[in-house]
């Protein structure tokens, strides 16, 4: 079995890499299912099994991979696989929010970055009601039996999500002190005036089971890795933004350049959630983005604050995700302490002995194997999170510093 | 003022600085050479954060007699006084001088790892710079969670210390100065109708004598001072025996530990260099042993 791994792994790595092997569509497969076995191995299954699975599935050829594209119904309601970090960095207030709701709605998952500025209570909320009021607006578009195709319900969902995540930041900041409930705890502690002065950035991923659904709002950003390549799919909202520059120009607003382009030498930023103190210029509506999902190209997506991608291109971002992803297996295979009872997606041990280390798992059964081999996956998303949040500290950041990786390939049934 | 007791616990400290940093180099390196067990290595931290809690202890008594001493101590250089924070060094540096070195080495480390000629991120790290790489990220999320409770708890001293500042403008001390300035201004006024201009004795009169009621409203700024530093102190030290004792695998911790000893010294030795100003003109040995002071209580 280690010599097939090795095979297979060695084979990768050579020449262009996977992420560069978008023609072959078979060598992916196999070597998909080679990775999947190397787990299988790992639990002590017997290794006669894993062969007999591999060649059943080299004759199998690729038929009902194909056909997941096409057919909704023959999509299984798949399991998100993500890890995120989320850090204060060299920043002495953390004003970033993430947030990670796999299966919010059926067969969707949503994941989110806000990075707040002036305080970090508009960055909270949105973490703790974006994607409740992205179910609402998406139940009420499916009542409404719109007859508008996928993209544009997504679309309005999304900006109407927008707004009223807005509206709700900006009523939230005008009660001021007068506010009932409990008492906030962020440092502004919602006193008028200068909880006005408090915004966030919005970046919203809805991962269905055809397309990736992007909305944005500000200067964070989501990058897909598709065959190899970094798409970026959303486009930072800065003051300058020649389109954006016209639009605040539009509406009466100025562009500033104090310390980088501001409107009215303040904000950084040409969109975001709140700000009320300048509102028209800084609006909240996001720019949305569907992409159909390309099952065998599709490698991962990558949200993140401003932390992240001043120091760190898209495109090494996305080298780094991908270099985690593929060595997960390896790492797994030749580590041969206990790995942590900890959540997955929280939790990894780096086998020198961290205190954190506790019994390994026990393994048995193919459903567990499933677990595990997903677990698996989780774990070198967060991995990826984690090394891209490490570089973005060693590249001097000086900022908070959020990442979310999400797994864009599908798995296949064991 | 400085006691002879302030300047010993200061001696005692750098001496112990430096024999720590001694024995935890070697650590590191029978570490890199694969000769430390994890037990040695946890043995010597273990023993470095016992002097350290030692000179929080010496500390305490010391604070407690006079808490105002060891604020911008005059055996520090200006530099070091300029970046000591109620007595000592910040305690989120800790955390800062991680995130530092956790990325020395990243660069070249992600972009062989990228073009896949290190294949396992984790054990090259391993055998690389204690593993400080290798930071995990449950260990990360750990690590913020303790930066961000640290930089509250900090921030909310930094908010007391405020305070303390500002109540010099306040009770008890101004009314005694506003007081004591209304008798001065009489009696300077009933000796002028004297015919004998005297300011000189006036003067004299307020200053030098034993005087008990300003000295308890001193005493009681001290006080507060004094306590402030207490808790300063500890804050300096649980964080940074959290991060090494509950966070760090031993070999990290002794990487960190190294690195911190590393700062504190240069940074006294540095700012020592070319006549940079000591307050006090320190020039004999012993003196400049006593001298180099502060509490920069960098673990």
């Amino acid at each position: 079995m280690a010599e097939i791994c090795c095979e297979a792994v060695a084979g990768s790595s050579e020449g262009k890499g996977p992420e560069c092997d978008t023609g072959s569509r078979a060598a992916r497969r196999r070597r998909m299912e080679i990775r999947r076995l190397k787990v299988v191995a790992e639990r002590g299954e017997e290794e006669e099994t894993s062969r007999k699975r591999r060649r059943i599935d080299g004759r199998g050829g690729g038929g009902e991979e194909a056909s997941t594209d096409e057919e909704d119904r023959e999509v299984e309601v798949e399991r998100a696989r993500y890890g995120f970090t989320s850090v204060c960095g060299r920043r002495r207030d953390m004003e970033d929010a993430v947030s990670t709701h796999p299966g919010f709605l059926p067969g969707h998952h949503f994941f989110g970055v806000f990075d707040g500025h002036g305080c970090s209570h508009v960055a909270t909320s949105c973490g703790q009601r974006m994607h409740e009021i992205v179910v609402d607006e998406a139940g009420a578009a499916a009542a409404a039996g719109s007859l508008d195709g996928e993209e544009a319900r997504w679309r309005g969902v999304m900006e109407r999500s927008f707004a009223r995540m807005d509206a709700e930041a900006v009523a939230s900041s005008s009660r001021g002190s007068d506010r009932v409930g409990p008492a906030p705890t962020c440092r502004c502690e919602m006193q008028l005036p200068k909880c006005d002065h408090v915004g966030s950035t919005a970046v919203v991923a809805v991962l269905g089971p055809r397309h990736v659904v992007v909305a944005n709002c500000g200067d964070s950003r989501a990058v897909l890795c598709r065959g190899g390549g970094a798409i970026p799919l959303s486009c930072d909202h800065k003051p300058d933004r020649p389109d954006e520059l016209e639009r605040i120009h539009a509406a009466g607003g100025r562009v500033i350049f104090w310390d980088g382009a501001r409107v009215f030498g303040m904000l950084a930023m040409s969109r975001a959630i709140g700000d009320s103190y300048l509102k028209p210029y800084v609006i909240s509506d996001p720019e949305v983005r569907v992409m159909e999902r390309k099952d065998g190209e599709d490698e991962f997506l990558i949200l993140a604050s401003d932390g992240l991608w001043d120091v760190v291109s898209n495109e090494v971002a996305c080298n780094v995700v991908r270099a985690c992803l593929r060595s997960s297996g390896r790492r797994e295979r030749s580590r041969s302490s206990p790995t942590s009872n900890l959540s997955p997606r929280q939790s990894s041990s780096s086998g020198d002995d961290a205190p954190n280390d506790v019994a390994p798992p026990s393994a048995a059964g193919s459903e567990s194997d499933d677990e595990s081999a997903a677990a698996e996956e989780d774990k070198a998303c967060t991995e990826a999170a984690i090394l891209l949040t490490k570089l973005a500290l060693a590249r001097q950041t000086a900022d908070n510093v959020s990442v979310v990786v999400v797994n864009l390939r599908r798995r296949r049934k064991l | 003022m400085s006691s002879p007791r302030h300047v010993a616990c200061y001696q005692r400290w750098i001496a112990g600085q430096e024999a720590g940093l001694g024995e935890l180099e070697a650590a590191s390196a029978n570490a890199a050479a694969g000769r430390a067990t994890n037990a040695e290595l946890r043995a010597a931290v273990e023993r470095c954060m016992s002097a350290y809690a030692e000179y929080v202890t010496t500390r305490r008594a010391l604070a407690r007699e006079d808490g105002a001493a060891l604020f911008a101590p005059p055996w520090c250089t200006s530099f070091e006084n300029s970046v000591l924070w109620l007595g000592g060094c910040r305690p989120s540096l800790t955390i800062r001088l991680l995130y530092s070195l956790s990325g020395e080495g990243l660069e070249d480390h992600v972009e062989e790892f990228i073009s896949g000629r290190v294949p396992v991120l984790g054990a090259a790290a391993a055998g690389g710079m204690g593993g400080l790489l290798g930071i995990t990220a449950r260990q990360l999320e750990l690590v913020n969670e303790l930066h961000r409770r640290t930089l509250r708890e900090e921030d909310a001293l930094s908010d007391r210390l405020a305070t303390l500042q500002e109540d010099v403008a306040d009770r008890p001390l101004l009314p005694i100065v506003r007081e004591r300035a209304t008798a001065a201004a009489a009696a300077l006024a009933a000796r002028a109708c004297d015919g004998l201009g005297t300011r000189l004795v006036v003067t004299a009169g307020r200053a030098g004598a034993v005087d008990p009621e300003v000295d308890a409203a001193i005493g009681s700024y001290k006080a507060g001072l004094g306590r402030l530093l207490e808790e300063a102190d500890e804050l300096r030290l649980s964080t940074t025996r959290t991060l090494v004792t509950e966070i760090l695998t031993p070999r990290q911790a002794v990487e960190t530990l190294v690195a911190g000893k590393q700062l504190h010294l240069a940074v006294r030795d540095w700012s020592r260099r070319g006549g940079a100003g000591v307050a006090q003109n320190v020039r004999s040995p012993a003196l400049t042993l006593a001298g180099i002071s502060s509490s920069h209580a960098n673990p």
